[in-house]
């Protein structure tokens, strides 16, 4: 094998690939729009100017109308309205007109209206009517408000003071604190260990999914425009598959540290500290070999491929094995110890993933580690093998894609 | 020299249906400082001849060889496919470059290779253009340049004229010559069987996966339709009368000439002693056939052994 002509493909397909405005776009826009779609919600509920939602409170109990009525008025506003309520007492025998109250509605008298029943504080629950009823925070500004209401009365009726009963009811605080293997304490909490988790996942899929599709359409035109012949007069099959792979992972790489910088400045100015930073050697280990895993199968299955619609297919199919992972997801948030995450750790299509985010929530023990990428290399190396066999036919098969059948009559040949 | 013995390949076109033999014991040689045609139908079994010798296919049995050794280094080879493909959206100086360093280490080498050529073509202030913005004459030029210029021992060019205007085929005709007068040996794969006549020292005719024909022009000429002779009549009704007469096989007639078939010397003579009886005859000559003529027949089956 001639390394030269290894170093000069890989070298050939990372320039050319790399300059495109397609690749140099995805680059920046990748990250940035991953952001936008974070902080342009966020932007876009706190600039709307809130509107005033009325509300009429039908009032059957005599003592919870007023307190509510207070309550709202006074202090609660909802993300998106501030609210202003108008009383109407009723007497507890009296039946409520229904239909009266939903044509006020429909007048666009008020937005919403309220009955409090002269059964409030026995079966603790309210109506509430009105043409909207979506608003989710709406809803937690009144529950937690009739909530209160219903609490005080209860302490006044049984001579509870206010002070004893938050004494009393407090919520319990956990602090945690994360022990690293080596012995070191770091604070932490579930939602930095779920973010560091989702972004190693993230990283490693986007890498060879973007990496992958690359390398197929690569293939594809070089096999359309037919200079896949004056390649292989000058080079052999097996020297042109391995340059690809290479240039095409260093591309992933390029892309994948482009990101792992844009995190690392996302992360300092919103002051998010997650241990994955600490490990990130390990977690770009398992995605340049989840790269050349699943490139290695790509590159032989992608040779058969004769239009640009089967090459997509054959991409798909197989790129969908890289999001099984988010299905052990909880799994291994609950128990990154566990026998489900240890037996995937060595499943080699779920290794790169599911090795990453066990990192990201608790580091394995470095035995794990070993055996696991061992498992992968040698996966790979299988990988190469059966894709050098099929690469090397198929990237000569013009018009017709080869069969299920034929691929297996190459892959159980001898030459 | 380069020699093929005996190559053959087999396709499995799929599990159920029949193999395809594409070369079956195919033997030819090419000398250096010569062209060789290769000449035949489409799916005759040219395209896969020409990959076992530049090594893209393995052959199922057969050897390559030059100057006797087996083990060929891929970058004494040139090659210039039929349909032709460059990388687009790169330019010309990025794509000749490229194909150039598969072959070459030194980079002076190439970069002054690529300049000599270009400037031979007179396309170097196309340098650095994308491919897709030249036109197809010229896109042919540049990947003929990526076929020669690490300057192989050599040179396997693949319908190298068609799309070509008048001038730049004489442009690429003349090139191809100078190379072989530099001592390159030249497989020249074509159906422009007048052209192969032109240009080409010996032809090698693959018909069915089959080595129909093989040797020099000259030789090949020889062999088929060497006896026969074209007797030209100036008047039509002693033609008329010859050829009813079938004393004489006619092989071909045309308005005014009848081509008979002469095996030997004797029936030679009995010939002139029978064209004595006719007072119209403006000559007798010896039928020399145009390849096409001979492709044609061995197409047609007459002449395949």
């Amino acid at each position: 094998m001639n390394t030269n002509h290894i170093f000069q493909i890989a070298k050939w397909e990372f320039v050319q690939k790399a300059k495109t405005k397609a690749f140099i776009l995805s680059l920046v826009l990748t990250p940035i729009i991953m952001s936008l779609f974070n902080i342009v919600p966020m932007i876009l509920m706190n600039s709307i100017t809130k509107e005033t939602k009325r509300i009429l409170i039908i009032d059957q109990t005599h003592f919870a109308g007023t307190a509510l009525s207070t309550l709202l008025d006074s202090n609660k506003e909802t993300e998106k309205h501030t609210i202003k309520t108008t009383l109407e007492h009723i007497s507890p025998d009296s039946s409520i007109n229904i239909k009266s109250y939903t044509d006020q509605i429909i007048q666009d008298k008020y937005d919403a209206f309220i009955i409090l029943s002269s059964s409030l504080l026995k079966k603790r629950e309210y109506d509430y009517y009105s043409l909207n009823i979506s608003n989710i925070s709406d809803f937690e500004v009144l529950e937690e408000s009739v909530e209160k209401v219903i609490t005080d009365t209860l302490l006044s009726l049984h001579n509870i003071s206010k002070s004893t009963f938050q004494d009393i009811s407090s919520q319990v605080k956990v602090n945690t604190t994360k022990i690293k293997t080596n012995g070191d304490v770091s604070k932490g909490n579930t939602l930095t260990e779920f973010i560091g988790m989702y972004g190693s996942l993230l990283i490693i899929i986007m890498m060879v999914t973007f990496s992958g599709q690359l390398l197929v359409r690569s293939l594809l035109d070089e096999k359309s425009n037919r200079i896949i012949e004056i390649l292989l007069s000058s080079v052999s099959s097996i020297e042109l598959m391995y340059g690809k792979l290479i240039g095409l992972g260093c591309l992933g790489l390029l892309q994948g540290i482009t990101w792992l910088i844009f995190g690392l400045i996302a992360s300092l100015i919103s002051g998010f500290q997650s241990d994955i930073f600490a490990h990130i050697p390990f977690i770009f280990m398992y995605a340049i070999l989840g790269y050349f895993y699943y490139a290695s199968m790509l590159i032989g299955i992608g040779s058969t491929a004769t239009t640009e619609q089967e090459a997509q297919n054959i991409t798909g199919y197989i790129m969908m094995f890289t999001i099984v992972p988010f299905l052990f997801m909880m799994v291994i948030m609950d128990n990154p110890s566990g026998t489900v995450a240890i037996v995937c750790s060595y499943i080699p299509f779920l290794t790169p993933s599911i090795m990453s985010a066990r990192i990201a929530v608790q580091f394995p023990n470095i035995i794990e580690i070993i055996i696991s990428t061992i498992t992968l290399v040698l996966s790979i190396g299988i990988n190469v093998m059966i894709s050098s066999k099929i690469f090397s036919i198929g990237i000569l098969t013009y018009g017709k894609r080869l069969t299920f059948k034929e691929i297996w009559t190459i892959v159980r040949s001898k030459g | 020299m380069l020699r093929v013995q005996n190559l053959c390949k087999t396709f499995n076109t799929s599990l159920f249906q029949k193999s395809v033999i594409a070369a079956d014991n195919i033997s030819f040689d090419v000398e250096f400082g010569s062209i060789c045609g290769i000449v035949g139908q489409n799916g005759a079994g040219k395209t896969t001849t020409i990959r076992m010798i530049l090594g893209i296919l393995l052959s199922d049995s057969g050897s390559i060889s030059i100057d006797g050794i087996d083990h060929i280094d891929k970058t004494i080879f040139g090659y210039l496919p039929e349909e032709r493909g460059l990388y687009k959206k790169s330019t010309v100086w990025e794509n000749l470059f490229y194909l150039g360093s598969l072959k070459l280490k030194d980079k002076s080498i190439i970069k002054s290779s690529i300049n000599y050529w270009l400037e031979r073509f007179d396309i170097k202030e196309y340098k650095n253009r994308e491919i897709a913005e030249l036109s197809k004459g010229n896109q042919q030029k540049i990947q003929f340049i990526a076929s020669i210029l690490h300057n192989p021992k050599i040179l396997i060019v693949d319908e190298p004229f068609s799309g070509l205007d008048p001038l730049n085929q004489v442009l690429f005709k003349d090139i191809l010559i100078e190379l072989k007068n530099n001592g390159l040996a030249i497989i020249f794969c074509t159906h422009q069987l007048q052209t192969a006549e032109e240009i080409c020292d010996s032809i090698v005719m693959i018909h069915q996966g089959k080595l129909a024909l093989y040797g020099t022009i000259e030789a090949i000429k020889h062999k088929y339709y060497s006896d026969s002779y074209d007797i030209v009549f100036d008047d039509t009704n002693e033609l008329q009368d010859f050829i009813i007469d079938k004393t004489f096989e006619a092989l071909h007639v045309s308005s005014n000439k009848v081509r008979v078939s002469i095996p030997d010397k004797s029936i030679f003579t009995e010939l002139l002693q029978k064209l004595s009886h006719y007072q119209s005859i403006v000559s007798i000559e010896k039928f020399i056939p145009s390849l096409l003529s001979i492709y044609t027949d061995i197409i047609s089956s007459k002449h395949i052994n």
